[in-house]
C-alpha cells in the first residue's frame, strides 16, 4: 500500500532509527572509559520493499535489525592469555624484589661484610692472642654476624607467611570470579535464548575471564548460546551446571596438609599424599585433585615460593656449615672441648646458630692457641686456622687435620663465601630474568591491548560525527513528516473545498 | 589502523612509564654513585663485587697484622742493639783484664761492671712490646729471662722461661696461605753448646775467673767473648731480615689493595660524566614526551563545533 500514511510511516521509521542510533552513540560515549567496554554498532537495513504493480519495488523505510558490539574474539583471548603471562612474572618479581632487600647486597651492613669482619676479628686474635679484648671483640662480631642471619631467616619466614596469605587471597579471588561467572552465564542464557545478543553482558563477561586469567590461566570454551566453560589443567572448574571450588594449601600439620580458601573457611587434604605448601587444589564435592598452575599470579607466587624456600634452606646449610667448621677447629676435633657455636639441626640452623652460652659469659674460653691444655699466651695459631677458613675450600665431608689444624680441601669444595656468594647471584639471575621476561611480556600485552582499543575503543571523534549524522538524519525525517502532513492539508482541507 | 583517543592514552601512558623507568634508573645511580645497587641489576658484577670488598678487608686485615710485626720486630732491634752494646762492653772489659798489667782490684772493679752490664743485657732480652716479651716463644707474658744466682747471691747463670719445646716462634699470616716467623725464640741468644754450656755458664766462667785474678783464665775466654758477640749479631742481623720481609710484603700488600680497589671502583662506581650525559638525554626524552602528549591529547572535534 503505498499513499501518504505509508510515507508517513517510512517518516517515521527513519525517526526511530536516528533515534536509535543517536541512543547508541550516546551508550558509547558515556561507556567511553568503561573498562573492557567494546563500542557498539546499530545495524540498519532496508526494510521489506512493495512491489507496485507497474512500478516495480517501492522501498518501505529503515528497519533495525541489530545492535552489535564490534569485537575480534582472537584478538581479546590473546589479550587475556598474554596478560596472564605477564602477571606470572610481575608476581615473581615482586616477592623476589622483597627477597632481595632482605639481602641487602652489595652493602656496607649486609652479611658479606658481616662475615668480613668475623674473619677479621679472628685474624686480629691470632696476632693478639694474650689480649682479652681480642677474644672480647671476636665474641662480639660473630653476635652481630649471628644476629643477622637470624633477622634475615625470619624476615625470609615472614616473607613466605605474606606470599601464601597472599595466594588464598587468590584462591578466594579465583573462585568468587567463577561464582560471577556462573551467574552472568544463566543471564546471558537468558538472552540468548530469544535470539538477541547481550552486548554489554559480553564484554563483561570478557572482563571477569581476564581477571581470572591474571590469577592463574584457564582454557576456556563457549557454547552457542555464548556463556562460558571453565578448565584448569583440564580439570573443570565452571561447567553448565556446576562449579568447584580452588584451595591451596597453606601449611603441613601431623594430621596432613591444610587446605585454604582465602575465605576463612580451612580443612584437611583428605588423600593420602602431602602436598607442600603453596599447591593448588580443585575440589567439587567430596573429590580433591591437585592441579598444576600453567600461568598467572598463583603460578607467579609459586615460582617465588620456590626460590625463596631454596634460599632458606642454602642459609640454613650456610650457618650450619660455618658453625660447624669453626666448632671443628676450636674444637680441635673432639666434640668434648668447649664449643664456640650452638647449632641446632641443618634445617634450623639459620634460627639457631649462636655464641655458645658459656663463650658468652666469658670470651676468655675461646681458644686461640694450638695446645687447649697448656695454654700460652703468645700462641694464636688456631685463631688463625679459624681464620684461615675464610679461604678453605670445604669439601662435604669436612675431613679435618687436627696436626695442621685445617680441613683437607679440594677444588670440588667451595669457601664460605663463595657459597654466600652464589646464593646472593643465584637468586639475582632469577629476579632478572623474571624483570626481563616481565617486560619483554609487558611490550607484547600492549601491542596486543592497543589492537584490541584499536578495533573495540570508543573514539570520540567518530562519535561526535555520528551523533551530528543522526542528529541531521532525525531532522530530515521529520521533514518529511512535515511534509507528508502539509500535503494530507492539501488534499483533506483545500481539495474540492 | 584506527586510532581511539583511550588508544592514544594508553600508548601515551605506557611509554611515558618506560621513560619514567628509565629516568628513575638513572636517578638512583647518580644519586648513590653505584653503577648497580641491587644483585638483579647486574648478578654477575654484584658477585664479583661481593668477591673483592672480601679481598679488600682480607687484605686491609694483612696489612694491621704486618704493621704490628713490624713493630714487633723493631722492639725486637733495639733490643738486640742494647745487648751488643752490652757485650761489647763485656768483651773489652775481659780483654783488658786479661792484660797482666791489672791489678786483682781493677779484676774485681771489672767483675762489678761486667755483672751490672749482664743485669742490663737480660733486661734488654726481656724487652716487651705493648706488654708481650718479644724473646718468650709463645709465653709472650712471662719475663723470659731469669739471672739465677746462689743462695750468697752470687751469679751462676741465666734461666730461659720462655717456650722451651716445640715450635716457639710467633708465625704471621701476611697474605692468603703466606706466613711469616716471627723470630720470638730467646733460647738462641742464650747460644747453648751443649749440657750446661750457654752465655750464662760463659759469664759465671768469666765472673769466676775475675774472682780468681787469673788472667790466662781469661784470656782463653775471650775467644768465646767474640762467638757470644757474633751470636747476638747474628740474631739480630736474622731478625732484620725478617724485618725486610715483613715491609717488602707490606709494600706488595699496599699496591694490591690500591689495585683491588681499582677494580671494585671499575665495577661499582659510576662514571659520574657519562651518566649524566645519559641521564640528560633521557630526562629530555620524558619532558618531550610529556609536554606533546598532553597537548596531543587535549585536541579533540568538540574543540571545533
Amino acid at each position: 500500500m503505498t499513499g501518504l500514511f505509508g510515507t508517513l510511516n517510512t517518516g517515521t521509521k527513519g525517526l526511530h532509527a536516528a533515534q536509535h542510533g543517536l541512543q547508541t552513540t550516546s551508550h558509547n560515549v558515556s561507556n567511553a572509559n568503561t573498562e573492557g567496554y567494546s563500542r557498539q554498532r546499530v545495524t540498519m537495513e532496508a526494510d521489506l520493499p512493495m512491489t507496485v504493480p507497474g512500478v516495480g519495488q517501492l522501498g518501505t523505510g529503515v528497519l533495525i535489525s541489530s545492535v552489535n558490539r564490534v569485537t575480534d574474539n582472537y584478538l581479546v583471548n590473546q589479550v587475556q592469555k598474554e596478560q596472564s603471562v605477564l602477571t606470572t612474572y610481575e608476581k615473581k618479581s615482586e616477592v623476589l624484589g622483597q627477597l632481595e632487600a632482605i639481602y641487602n647486597e652489595p652493602s656496607e651492613t649486609g652479611l658479606n661484610t658481616q662475615l668480613g669482619k668475623v674473619f677479621a676479628s679472628w685474624t686480629n686474635l691470632g696476632s693478639n692472642p694474650e689480649m682479652a679484648t681480642a677474644k672480647t671483640m671476636v665474641m662480639q662480631q660473630t653476635q652481630s654476624f649471628t644476629d643477622t642471619v637470624h633477622h634475615m631467616a625470619t624476615q625470609m619466614d615472614e616473607l613466605r607467611d605474606e606470599t601464601v596469605f597472599g595466594m588464598e587471597k587468590q584462591a578466594l579471588d579465583f573462585n568468587s570470579t567463577i561464582e560471577q561467572l556462573d551467574s552472568l552465564n544463566q543471564q546471558i542464557f537468558n538472552v540468548s535464548v530469544k535470539g538477541q545478543t547481550p552486548n554489554d553482558l559480553l564484554d563483561q563477561r570478557d572482563r571477569l575471564l581476564g581477571q581470572l586469567n591474571e590469577v592463574a590461566g584457564v582454557e576456556k570454551t563457549f557454547d552457542k548460546f555464548n556463556r562460558v566453560f571453565v578448565k584448569l589443567d583440564e580439570q573443570d572448574v565452571l561447567t553448565k551446571n556446576s562449579r568447584t571450588e580452588l584451595s591451596v594449601v597453606v601449611g603441613n600439620e601431623e594430621g596432613g596438609s591444610v587446605l585454604s580458601y582465602g575465605d576463612g573457611t580451612k580443612e584437611l587434604y583428605p588423600n593420602a599424599s602431602e602436598p607442600k605448601v603453596g599447591t593448588f587444589v580443585l575440589k567439587s564435592g567430596e573429590d580433591y585433585k591437585v592441579v598444576d598452575i600453567p600461568s598467572g599470579a598463583a603460578k607467579g607466587a609459586q615460582e617465588a615460593l620456590d626460590t625463596l624456600h631454596t634460599k632458606k634452606e642454602q642459609l640454613n646449610e650456610f650457618a650450619y656449615n660455618f658453625a660447624k667448621a669453626v666448632n671443628t677447629i676450636h674444637q680441635a676435633g673432639d666434640e668434648n672441648n668447649q664449643p664456640f657455636f650452638t647449632v641446632g639441626d641443618v634445617e634450623n640452623a639459620a634460627h639457631t646458630i649462636s655464641v655458645d652460652q658459656a663463650i658468652q659469659d666469658n670470651p676468655g674460653l675461646i681458644a686461640a692457641g694450638k695446645d687447649l691444655e697448656n695454654i700460652s699466651t703468645g700462641d694464636g695459631s688456631r685463631a688463625q686456622a679459624i681464620s684461615r677458613l675464610q679461604n678453605t675450600k670445604l669439601t662435604a665431608e669436612f675431613e679435618y687435620n687436627e696436626n695442621e689444624m685445617k680441613f683437607n680441601s679440594d677444588s670440588t669444595g667451595v669457601t664460605l663465601f663463595d657459597q654466600y656468594n652464589d646464593m646472593v647471584t643465584d637468586m639475582g639471575i632469577i629476579k632478572q630474568q623474571s624483570d626481563n621476561m616481565a617486560a619483554m611480556q609487558e611490550d607484547l600485552v600492549g601491542l596486543l591491548n592497543q589492537r584490541k582499543e584499536s578495533v573495540s575503543g570508543v573514539d570520540m571523534n567518530e562519535e561526535v560525527v555520528d551523533m551530528i549524522r543522526f542528529q541531521s538524519s532525525f531532522q530530515a525525517n521529520s521533514r518529511v513528516i512535515s511534509a507528508v502532513s502539509e500535503m494530507l492539508d492539501t488534499l483533506i482541507n483545500r481539495t474540492g473545498v | 589502523m584506527r586510532v581511539t583517543n583511550s588508544l592514544m592514552s594508553q600508548n601515551f601512558l605506557r611509554n611515558l612509564s618506560k621513560t619514567t623507568n628509565k629516568v628513575y634508573k638513572y636517578q638512583e645511580q647518580l644519586s648513590t654513585l653505584k653503577e648497580v645497587n641491587r644483585p638483579s641489576d647486574d648478578p654477575l658484577t654484584v658477585s664479583r663485587i661481593l668477591d673483592l670488598d672480601n679481598s679488600i678487608a682480607q687484605n686491609a686485615e694483612y696489612k694491621k697484622t704486618m704493621e704490628d710485626a713490624i713493630d714487633w720486630t723493631n722492639v725486637q732491634d733495639s733490643a738486640l742493639a742494647q745487648a751488643t752494646d752490652s757485650m761489647s762492653r763485656i768483651k773489652q772489659l775481659i780483654q783488658q783484664s786479661a792484660n797482666g798489667t791489672y791489678s786483682a782490684s781493677d779484676r774485681l772493679a771489672a767483675k762489678s761492671e761486667i755483672e751490672s752490664e749482664i743485669a742490663t743485657m737480660v733486661d734488654s732480652f726481656n724487652e716487651n712490646f705493648g706488654g708481650r716479651y718479644v724473646f718468650a716463644g709463645k709465653e709472650t707474658t712471662t719475663p723470659p729471662f731469669e739471672i739465677d744466682r746462689d743462695e750468697a747471691g752470687e751469679f751462676i747463670g741465666i734461666l730461659y722461661n720462655g717456650t722451651t719445646e716445640g715450635e716457639a716462634n710467633l708465625s704471621r699470616e701476611v697474605a692468603r696461605g703466606i706466613a711469616i716467623d716471627l723470630k720470638t725464640d730467646g733460647r738462641q741468644l742464650l747460644n747453648a753448646q751443649g749440657e750446661e754450656d750457654d752465655l750464662g755458664t760463659f759469664f759465671k766462667e768469666v765472673l769466676t775467673a775475675l774472682e780468681n785474678d787469673d788472667p790466662g783464665a781469661l784470656s782463653d775466654l775471650l775467644g768465646r767473648a767474640d762467638q757470644e758477640l757474633d751470636n747476638i749479631v747474628g740474631m739480630r742481623t736474622e731478625i732484620g731480615a725478617i724485618y725486610n720481609r715483613f715491609t717488602a710484603s707490606k709494600d706488595r700488600n699496599e699496591s694490591e689493595a690500591l689495585n683491588l680497589k681499582s677494580m671494585r671502583s671499575n665495577k661499582q662506581d659510576v662514571d659520574l660524566a657519562e651518566k649524566f650525559m645519559e641521564y640528560q638525554m633521557e630526562a629530555t626524552a620524558y619532558q618531550a614526551s610529556l609536554s606533546m602528549g598532553t597537548r596531543i591529547l587535549q585536541t579533540n572535534i568538540l574543540d571545533y563545533l
